[in-house]
């Protein structure tokens, strides 16, 4: 190795400072990530201390007082309320099953990669789409779940239009599973070492021992990770309350990300769009820091 | 690895449930697809059915016999305008049913006047246009008598009144009470006075080949209205910006992550990586807002361009990139360096080819992420011609119309699913590659 590069002549290793190419290399995608990352988010942070007109930017400022108005309204803390309770009904109700389907999956050797597509079809269908079929599944005089209810003799559900469970009709969905996570955990299973899950069998460890202390631990990491992105996504969930309540029934489903919408785009309050986005961002690196710590101290 | 396997205890169970377990989770899963699948191929009254069925109606295809023995009727276009009449009229009355085409066939004294007929299809994608309410009168029938010629709704064949064509009935000639539609036609047709000719006889027989007019109905109404936006011009709005933002994003994000792996110090090397990659931490959401107000800025509001250029700083794909050039052997380069290639031959010639992999994985992720996004062209696009493929579906489902047009949204939602469907069944190996590669894991 140090032969190789002590025997480059010494222009070429000057050159790797920092070459016209690098730069040229650079430049677009520097300008492209300036523009539409830091300086938005620069953005959001001035323009929730203003009072902020699009007409006439910034408009007058106001301070803190967006936030203090907030905090202070009955809209927001129930905005607020919902999205966390939103979120830990999918990690409660959801989050796990992938796990599980992967698991099952390791040990089925016969048509495996038909398994595997059949739990990545589902995704094909664009997530609205998706939304829209289950909407029209959860229709309250036609839908086919009320219907199977009603088979069984159970009373029929409204599903969205009860304040009650509109919360759990919106995570219902994902209680299917499958999907890309299938996938990455069935991946990650693969990197499992062979030789452990082998000499575990002859140590006379059964199946499902197997799963608890050898596949479960093996997928620690990738779990760390598919945490924090399940988390994140939960927490800015949009486009299915958006087509699918709307908010509503009564706003027990008006989430913090459809404020963000609703407040910049229905009402022209940019200002307050703003300081609930800083909000957002707020939680969200909070969640990450101390999943950063946690799998750190570990 | 072709040693034998040690036998368990409870292996043999263990793998029945295994089995078990994957196969009632497929199909849980694929039952809303099978849902919408058969709710498409229904008519409007067994769609809104309670109890519904999965399996959809028989389309049936009506045929009316009208007689003008009576009448001394000679213009072509009064006798034409009658038999479309009998057809748009009474299936406009019986628009819920399972009607899968209807055909007119006008005679005199034996001979064939005129035959048309219509496909639902076609009946479904005029219907709005021709017979918004229902209006069942002679006039009109005259003022949208062009309309229905020029768009092509109805297929009209003109024998002539000294026509030589004999009435053959090919199908039962009286319409018995069990044919339940067919005798609630004939009872309309007769209690109604817009008819100059006499209502022989309506008949009915079943036509499975129907059963896809729901989908055929979509590109009817595209083809035949004067819409600007259409399922088939937001498709393609969808896929422009879905190869553009896959081709700047290669370009963008392929070249920066290059120089940051292979062309800079070691030291700004990890700054501008850190630059790149610590935005994965922001949340779309949180910056949507002001990124609007950016994009108004550049004047690429209401533009699909607005949509595309923002994919260009997704740090994911600067991190997936790096990770691919860094296990590129720095000797390599310097070998072709010292042969007197230059930087960028080095990279246009060799680590292009290099790069195909991370290319085909990256572009199949943009394909996924940006065919599905839905918050950010809702904000951009204003005008209905520029709707990418989820908004047009999106709007078109939430627009309050006519009842018996939910088969249609549900036969768009399926239409949606075929891109990736396709990537899906052509792509898998290297999906699970770029799913193990983004994140984080070495396949």
């Amino acid at each position: 190795m140090e032969k190789v590069s002590l025997a480059v002549p010494l222009k070429y290793r000057k050159k790797k400072r920092f070459p016209i190419l690098a730069a040229l290399f650079l430049v677009p995608s520097v300008l492209s990530f300036v523009v539409f990352k830091y300086v938005p988010m620069l953005y959001a942070i001035v323009m929730s201390l203003f009072d902020f007109s699009i007409m006439n930017p910034p408009g007058p400022f106001v301070g803190l007082s967006n936030f203090i108005h907030l905090f202070k309204s009955s809209l927001f803390q129930t905005a607020l309320y919902n999205t966390f309770v939103i979120a830990l009904l999918s990690l409660v109700m959801t989050f796990w099953i992938p796990i599980l389907q992967a698991m099952l999956l390791i040990d089925i050797r016969r048509g495996n990669t038909l398994f595997r597509f059949l739990y990545l079809l589902p995704a094909a269908v664009p997530s609205i789409a998706a939304v829209l079929i289950w909407k029209w599944l959860y229709n309250p005089d036609y839908g086919l779940l009320n219907a199977i209810l009603e088979r069984i003799g159970l009373p029929a559900v409204g599903w969205l239009n009860d304040p009650a469970i509109a919360k759990f009709s919106l995570v219902l969905p994902g209680v299917l599973g499958g999907g890309l996570a299938v996938l990455i955990y069935y991946s990650a299973l693969q990197g499992v070492s062979r030789e452990i899950v082998e000499s575990s069998t002859i140590d006379g460890a059964g199946p499902w021992r197997r799963m608890i202390s050898i596949y479960l631990p093996g997928l620690k990491f990738i779990i760390g990770i598919q945490f924090i992105q399940f988390l994140a996504t939960a927490f800015l969930a949009f486009d299915n309350i958006y087509v699918m309540t709307g908010g509503g029934p009564a706003n027990s489903t008006n989430v913090m990300s459809l404020m963000v919408y609703n407040s910049a785009f229905k009402q022209n309050q940019f200002g307050m769009a703003g300081a609930i986005s800083f909000i957002i961002f707020a939680i969200v690196a909070i969640i990450t820091l101390i999943q950063i710590k946690v799998s750190n101290k570990e | 690895m072709k040693q034998s396997r040690i036998k368990e205890k409870g292996q043999t169970s263990f793998k029945a449930f295994a089995y078990a377990f994957s196969i009632l989770s497929i199909v849980l899963l694929l039952f809303p697809l099978g849902w919408a699948i058969s709710s498409s191929l229904k008519d409007p009254i067994s769609l809104y059915q309670f109890p519904p069925k999965w399996i959809p109606e028989q389309p049936q295809v009506v045929t009316i016999v009208v007689d003008y023995s009576d009448s001394d009727m000679s213009d072509q276009q009064a006798l034409e305008r009658d038999g479309l009449k009998a057809m748009w009229y009474s299936w406009k009355r019986k628009q819920n049913e399972a009607i899968g085409e209807m055909r007119t066939i006008g005679m005199r004294d034996g001979r064939v006047l005129y035959e048309m007929k219509m496909r639902a299809f076609e009946f479904n994608a005029g219907r709005s246009y021709v017979l918004p309410t229902e209006v069942f009168t002679d006039q009109m029938m005259k003022t949208k008598y062009m309309l229905i010629k020029e768009r092509g709704y109805s297929h009209v064949t003109w024998h002539g009144l000294d026509s030589e064509t004999v009435y053959s009935p090919k199908q039962r000639a009286v319409s018995s009470t069990e044919d339940q539609l067919s005798a609630q036609i004939d009872a309309f047709l007769q209690s109604s006075s817009f008819l100059e000719g006499d209502v022989r006889t309506v008949s009915q027989s079943g036509d499975w080949m129907r059963i896809f007019d729901n989908y055929l109905a979509i590109f009817k109404e595209n083809s035949l209205t004067s819409k600007s936006a259409t399922i088939l011009n937001s498709f393609m709005n969808s896929v422009y910006v879905v190869v553009l933002s896959i081709f700047s994003q290669l370009l963008l994000g392929g070249t920066a992550a290059y120089a940051i792996s292979k062309l800079i110090g070691k030291q700004w090397s990890n700054r501008w990586t850190l630059f790149f990659v610590a935005t994965i931490m922001i949340p779309e959401v949180a910056i949507i807002v002001p990124l609007y107000l950016v994009i108004g800025e550049l004047g690429l509001t209401n533009n699909l361009w607005g949509v595309i250029l923002p994919h260009t700083s997704w740090g994911i794909v600067i991190y997936m990139f790096k990770g691919f050039f860094d296990q590129i052997p720095d000797e390599m380069l310097q070998a072709a360096r010292m042969d007197g290639a230059n930087e960028w031959r080095i990279f246009y010639s060799m680590i292009v080819k290099l790069s195909i992999p991370i290319f085909t994985v990256i572009s199949i992720m943009t394909f996924m992420a940006v065919w599905n996004e839905f918050l950010w062209p809702l904000i951009v696009l204003r005008d209905e011609s520029l709707y990418t493929f989820t908004l047009y579906i999106t709007s078109e489902a939430s627009r309050p119309r006519a009842a018996g047009t939910g088969q249609s949204t549900m036969a768009m939602l399926l239409l949606a699913a075929i891109p990736l469907m396709v990537v899906f069944a052509t792509c898998q190996r290297l999906i699970e590659r770029g799913v193990s590669w983004s994140s984080g894991v070495k396949g």
